[in-house]
């Protein structure tokens, strides 16, 4: 039977639970002739758009074959607990397991255990990473302390209910596309840990650029988040400096082979960039940056009440004590996927087709033309469509 | 340890696509001509690298591209090396066929380009040429520079040959079960003598990429031969897979 893999607009029906949902995939609009889809390590994640009552994004996590786990099932049930925690949307989910898409699994073999959920809008701390060496940037001063204090905000709700995500990096961080509020969620939370949830068959060992020089034995515990959630907040608290932000590396401020190095240049910047918000934040980096393993890092609620203390004599007077239990939200976006979630608006870019059309080289029979402008030339060697 | 620099877009990877566009590539094979499977495994594999390039709203330009095709002459069809994000919007390419083979001049096209890029490669994957063909070179014998080109090499390694030789029968044992083919550790598995020579012109796979294709669900081994009898549909795509197997985040 042929994979899940659709072209951009192909529609397609996911039969879950005995009912049918149409769907289709969405175009690329950075490679408008590719369907919207990444592939991280695991799974490969599919844009779609429900073509059912209104017009509602999901996201298809479809499974690589090492990773198509029978156990997901019950993570993914575990999982949909949580959804009502601030910052964990993408937890509302239903899983293709035989026993609730048995037809659509014969249809397409390698959709069996993948994952149906919100698609989580907005931009990802990579993407902005990204625009950075572009000249783009999208943060000043207090930007930087705003979006760095929602951060912490949701690690240490999830910290103080000994959840973690365990494989924090700057791809799996979205902000809100409001930029006066800079909410933040989190996605690609398969291996979080939670009490009761079960081990993951292939423990998390983090993201080159995120990882402590413990990771790699694995990281799922309570404590899975402090060293990657303290190296992502201080990017953040330093994003706002240009010097920062011309001497990050790559996909990530540090070079993975730097981290925890002694004279390490980047982290000396950034202690300077942070220490101009506070000398008690460029503390908790060095601390982290120093620690031997995950539990003497610092706990990511010692960031949270540093930036709420530099909030609170900047701006506004903070009555939110922490408390140990599920932190309450704002009345969630998404109801049951079952039923109808409100419309969010995706902005699609048409294909441009006349900057496809390049004039042929005379003197290279290859050939931009679009595919409808079929070569008359027999000795045409390329067309591109 | 050699071969396990990731593709980034600091550290991008350099693949260079040797394709044979003559004559003999619109026969026919396993239901369809030779050069719209090959064309369809482009596809595929282009939509791979965009795949794994992804990330969020941005294309990252983790793998740089060279797409040389050649019949009586080598033709740059991309005009360079290009990273594949411009790849990406040109669209999808759509090669046919026409004239005799000069694998010779598209290998030594192959070898001019990473004489340039390979001072600036340190610190990137090494690079791989992937080099597509039905059938006999019809001129000067492409192998020495094609083991001119395997000793070439930067900080991760020599670079990586692959062949992929489009034709039926190429093997003494039919290839029947794809995915679980562990791939070709001798010449002596062969039973066609270009495919031999061309088993001497490719590398060994390294670990981390088998350990990439095995994502796609195939058991080719490390060690084994970068060397595929494209014999079907399937098989020309598994080929295709392992041009794009060089591991990233």
């Amino acid at each position: 039977m042929p994979p899940f893999d659709p072209e951009p607009e192909e529609t397609f029906s996911l039969r879950i639970d005995a009912q049918e949902r149409n769907f289709r995939a969405l175009r690329n609009p950075l490679a408008p002739t590719y369907a919207h889809s990444m592939e991280g390590g695991k799974a490969r994640v599919y844009k779609i758009e429900s073509l059912d009552a209104g017009s509602h994004i999901y996201a298809l996590k479809v499974m690589k074959s090492k990773h198509r786990d029978p156990g997901l099932e019950q993570t993914c049930n575990n999982l949909d607990k949580l959804k009502d925690i601030a910052g964990l949307d993408v937890c509302e989910r239903a899983c293709l397991s035989p026993s609730r898409a048995r037809d659509t699994i014969s249809r397409f073999g390698n959709l069996e255990y993948s994952i149906l959920m919100p698609w989580i809008q907005g931009k990802s701390w990579a993407d902005v990473l990204e625009m950075a060496k572009k000249g783009q940037n999208i943060l000043d001063k207090d930007g930087s302390i705003l979006l760095a204090s929602n951060f912490a905000n949701v690690l240490a709700k999830l910290e103080a209910n000994s959840i973690a995500h365990c494989d924090l990096s700057a791809g799996n961080i979205i902000i809100d596309p409001d930029p006066t509020k800079l909410q933040i969620e989190l996605i690609d939370v398969e291996d979080l840990f939670a009490l009761g949830f079960a081990q993951p068959a292939y423990l998390p060992l983090g993201t080159p650029g995120y990882q402590h020089k413990t990771s790699g034995a694995g990281q799922w515990h309570a404590r899975g988040d402090r060293f990657a959630g303290a190296i992502l907040l201080s990017e953040m608290l330093g994003w706002y400096d240009d010097t920062v932000r011309s001497t990050s590396y790559g996909e990530s401020y540090f070079d993975s082979a730097e981290l925890q190095s002694a004279n390490c240049r980047r982290l000396d910047l950034l202690i300077i960039s942070i220490s101009r918000h506070s000398n008690d934040l460029a503390t908790l980096l060095k601390r982290a940056w120093s620690s031997a393993n995950l539990d003497d890092c610092p706990a990511i609620s010692e960031w949270d009440q540093t930036m709420k203390k530099i909030r609170l004599g900047k701006y506004v007077v903070f009555e939110e004590p922490l408390k140990p239990t599920i932190g309450a939200k704002s009345p969630p976006i998404w109801t049951p996927l079952l039923k109808e979630p409100p419309k969010i608006e995706w902005e699609q870019n048409k294909p441009n087709l006349d900057e496809w059309n390049n004039e042929a080289d005379k003197k290279n029979p290859s050939s931009w033309d679009q595919s409808d402008q079929k070569a008359s030339d027999s000795k045409k060697t390329v067309e591109w469509e | 340890m050699a071969y396990t620099t990731l593709a980034t877009r600091t550290s991008p990877a350099l693949v260079i696509y040797l394709l044979d566009v003559s004559g003999s590539m619109s026969e026919p094979l396993d239901g369809a001509s030779k050069i719209d499977h090959v064309n369809q495994a482009i596809e595929k594999i282009l939509k791979r690298m965009v795949q794994r390039s992804t990330k969020g709203e941005i294309i990252a330009p983790r793998y740089r591209l060279a797409m040389i095709a050649y019949s009586d002459q080598p033709f740059d069809i991309l005009g360079g090396i290009q990273s594949i994000d411009a790849v990406a919007k040109k669209g999808k390419p759509k090669l046919t066929a026409d004239a005799t083979t000069d694998t010779a001049a598209a290998f030594l096209m192959a070898r001019d380009m990473l004489r340039q890029e390979l001072p600036n490669l340190n610190g990137c994957p090494a690079p791989m040429v992937c080099h597509l063909t039905d059938g006999q070179y019809t001129a000067n014998d492409p192998e020495p520079i094609a083991r001119e080109i395997m000793q070439m090499s930067n900080d991760d390694g020599a670079v990586l040959v692959e062949n992929i030789y489009i034709g039926p029968d190429l093997t003494r044992q039919p290839i029947s079960d794809i995915n679980n083919w562990p791939g070709i550790m001798d010449a002596s598995e062969l039973n066609n003598q270009y495919a031999q020579k061309l088993f001497n012109m490719s590398s060994p796979l390294p670990a981390g990429y088998a350990e990439v294709i095995g994502d796609d669900g195939y058991r080719l081994q490390p060690g084994s031969r970068m060397l595929i009898p494209g014999t079907n549909k399937e098989l020309i795509e598994l080929a295709f897979a392992m041009s794009g197997a060089t591991p990233t985040t």
